[in-house]
């Protein structure tokens, strides 16, 4: 203990750099976050402010009172949470199922095809997935619809309806996510012994129970993992809800990070944008605390 | 009853036949072991008898029964495996009950059957614990417990004493063979430990390329070698084979059945001259060179000469033809024996 304690000169020397990188990227900007949620002002009054303590003007607590004020400011936090809530979902839930179908006895052929197609959307640009989806989605000439009215099934408005844009995106996401996450789950099971497999055959185990009860149980580590970059990333979304939507129709695909730019850069109010910026920075941490308590114990360890 | 038939068993992955035509009938209530270098087969028919292989051609039955295309879990088997292959996230009582679940046994019955088990195999004071926190051991156990806990027609054991320490895997041995003895079901063991092999099977069958070498029990297989491989399998040190001497025939000799003193009725007589000995304590071996080729001899007496003579009875030589079979000896091969003895 009281060696643990003692100033350990050359152990500073060796972490510096790196806490140097910390502090100038991740401390640094957090703390300017947080004292810009307190000021108010135009961006081009806080540019000529510079770092001159004497001429910020600040705001109190208003910034945060806007937004508790605004309605919309709920359903954007709605709306973000909906996001996260299917797309990690889906993004577990769906990498699950195919990675489980990918390493059962299927032909190996297929499923290395089948893997490198899935995995195939991870490596485009998301500006060009995008495009491709602006043209599928498009409710007079796009692919989607071509097929639905050629059914006489009736066209869905896909990005220009309230009701359907935010999924519209989801999918877009799910569709670009699946294969890496695919990826790892497969990479997980096929870590467990295929003797675990074996006896589970002689043991006279359905499939389907074979799944909850051993190969679940026996990837929960990556899961976990999974479950918490997902959601931390899902609520980070930004640039394919600026390609597709811009927040539209009727702020239905709104959500937080695309708030903090639109009020940022659009509207000019840094302050608002650098309020909403803190509640998505407590939202998320709060989040990644709970998920190592509430998962650690749940999870299982090899 | 767990009687298994093997009718006409063909086994390829791919173009590589690892079985080209087996047949094989294991008796209900033996303790058979498969036994056999790597690569010989032994595995692959196990996981065929088990369900985890599909053979190319041929039949499989299980107390008449055909099983050739039936699920692993219908078959009424149970199997060990060489690295335990416990469900690493249950419990050990989860590791038991799985198969009961699974088969459909009510939970008052599944507590029974479990407490039952863990108490003949010595589990109680672990049924809580998850495997991590086992020894090799008792991991041993627990896949024990699971199979024996389904009382199935037939045990397969697929090495399953490779992944303990020396001391350890002796005892369990007696355990096994006096567990087999308790429950009286068949059991199927693979090993490529002759020692095993030798100490626990009632009938032994020894492969080689996918082909049975000899199916008998270990006496026979011991004192009568179908072949020359067989003979050379089983024993430590090896039979001294000799290869020249006799025309067209091969001869050969156990290293413990040559003594180094005059001996009474017929024997065989070589010079040999001691290159390398190893004192055992309880024995030497001597690796000699003879007219005849290289030779080991193992002896319970320390001899300090570098040249002995070596005195082996004629009922405990060994002549094999030019395929390398088993044939008996005769008058002529007495004679010729006589013209090379010195």
């Amino acid at each position: 203990m009281k060696k643990g304690l003692r100033f350990n000169l050359r152990g500073m020397e060796l972490i510096a750099p790196a806490v140097l990188v910390m502090l100038v990227f991740t401390v640094y900007p957090i703390i300017y976050l947080i004292i810009g949620s307190f000021r108010s002002g135009s961006l081009i009054a806080w540019s000529k402010a510079g770092g001159a303590l004497s001429q910020i003007q600040w705001a109190d607590f208003k910034n945060y009172e806007y937004l508790l004020a605004n309605a919309d400011f709920g359903k954007i936090v709605g709306n973000t949470v909906l996001y996260v809530v299917m797309l990690v979902a889906g993004r577990i839930g769906c990498s699950l199922l195919l990675a489980w179908w990918l390493n059962s006895k299927i032909n190996k052929r297929l499923s290395k095809t089948t893997q490198a197609i899935a995995f195939m959307p991870h490596v485009i640009s998301l500006v060009s997935v995008s495009m491709v989806f602006m043209w599928l989605y498009n409710k007079d000439t796009g692919f989607f619809n071509s097929i639905l009215t050629s059914l006489k099934l009736p066209a869905c408005e896909f990005l220009d309806s309230e009701g359907t844009a935010l999924i519209s995106i989801v999918f877009v996401m799910l569709w670009k996510s699946l294969g890496y996450y695919t990826l790892l789950m497969l990479a997980a099971m096929q870590s467990v012994p295929k003797e675990v497999y074996e006896a589970a055959e002689l043991d006279n185990a359905p499939a389907w129970r074979t799944f909850l009860r051993i190969t679940i149980p026996c990837i929960s580590p990556t899961i976990f993992f999974t479950t918490i970059t997902a959601t931390i990333n899902s609520f980070n979304v930004f640039d394919v809800i600026n390609l597709l939507t811009q927040g539209g129709p009727i702020n239905s695909t709104n959500t937080l990070v695309y708030y903090i730019y639109s009020m940022m850069f659009k509207f000019s109010k840094p302050g608002v944008g650098c309020a909403a910026g803190v509640i998505l920075l407590a939202i998320v941490g709060t989040l990644t605390i709970v998920y190592f308590r509430v998962m650690e114990r749940r999870v299982h360890y090899q | 009853m767990g009687e298994i038939k093997l009718i006409g068993i063909q086994k390829a992955f791919g173009k590589d036949v690892v079985i080209p035509d087996l047949n094989l009938t294991i008796e209900d209530g033996s303790f058979t072991v498969l036994v056999g270098p790597s690569g010989c087969g032994k595995s692959t028919t196990l996981r065929m008898v088990a369900g985890l292989e599909v053979p190319t051609a041929g039949q499989i039955l299980i107390d008449n029964e055909d099983v050739t295309s039936m699920p692993s879990g219908k078959r009424g088997i149970a199997m060990v495996f060489q690295n335990y292959a416990i469900y690493p996230t249950m419990t050990v009582s989860g590791n038991i009950e799985f198969g009961l679940i699974n088969n459909k046994v009510p939970k008052a019955e599944r507590k029974r059957l479990i407490s039952e088990i863990a108490d003949i195999v010595g589990l109680t004071p672990y049924l809580d614990r998850k495997p991590s926190a086992l020894s090799g051991g008792q991991r041993q156990r627990v896949a024990l417990a699971r199979a024996m806990v389904k009382k199935p027609k037939v045990f397969l054991l697929d090495e399953p004493l490779s992944n303990l320490d020396a001391k350890l895997r002796a005892a369990m041995r007696v355990e096994l063979k006096q567990l087999h003895q308790r429950l009286g079901t068949t059991f199927v063991y693979v090993t490529h430990d002759q020692v095993e092999a030798m100490s626990m099977a009632d009938n032994i069958v020894l492969m080689d390329k996918g082909i049975i070498q000899q199916s008998s029990n270990p006496a026979t297989i011991y004192h009568r070698p179908q072949n020359i491989f067989t003979a050379c399998f089983i024993g430590t040190p090896p039979m001294n084979i000799f290869e020249n001497g006799l025309e067209n025939v091969k001869f050969g000799a156990r290293p413990e059945k040559i003594s180094l003193e005059p001996i009474e009725g017929q024997a065989f007589r070589l010079k040999v001259d001691v290159s390398t000995k190893e004192m055992l304590g309880a024995e030497c071996i001597y690796y000699c060179n003879s007219k005849l080729g290289q030779i080991i001899i193992k002896s319970p007496d320390d001899y300090p000469q570098k040249e002995l003579m070596g005195y082996i009875a004629y009922k405990d030589l060994h002549f094999f033809d030019a395929d390398s079979n088993r044939i008996d000896i005769n008058d002529q091969l007495k004679a010729d024996l006589d013209r090379i003895c010195d």
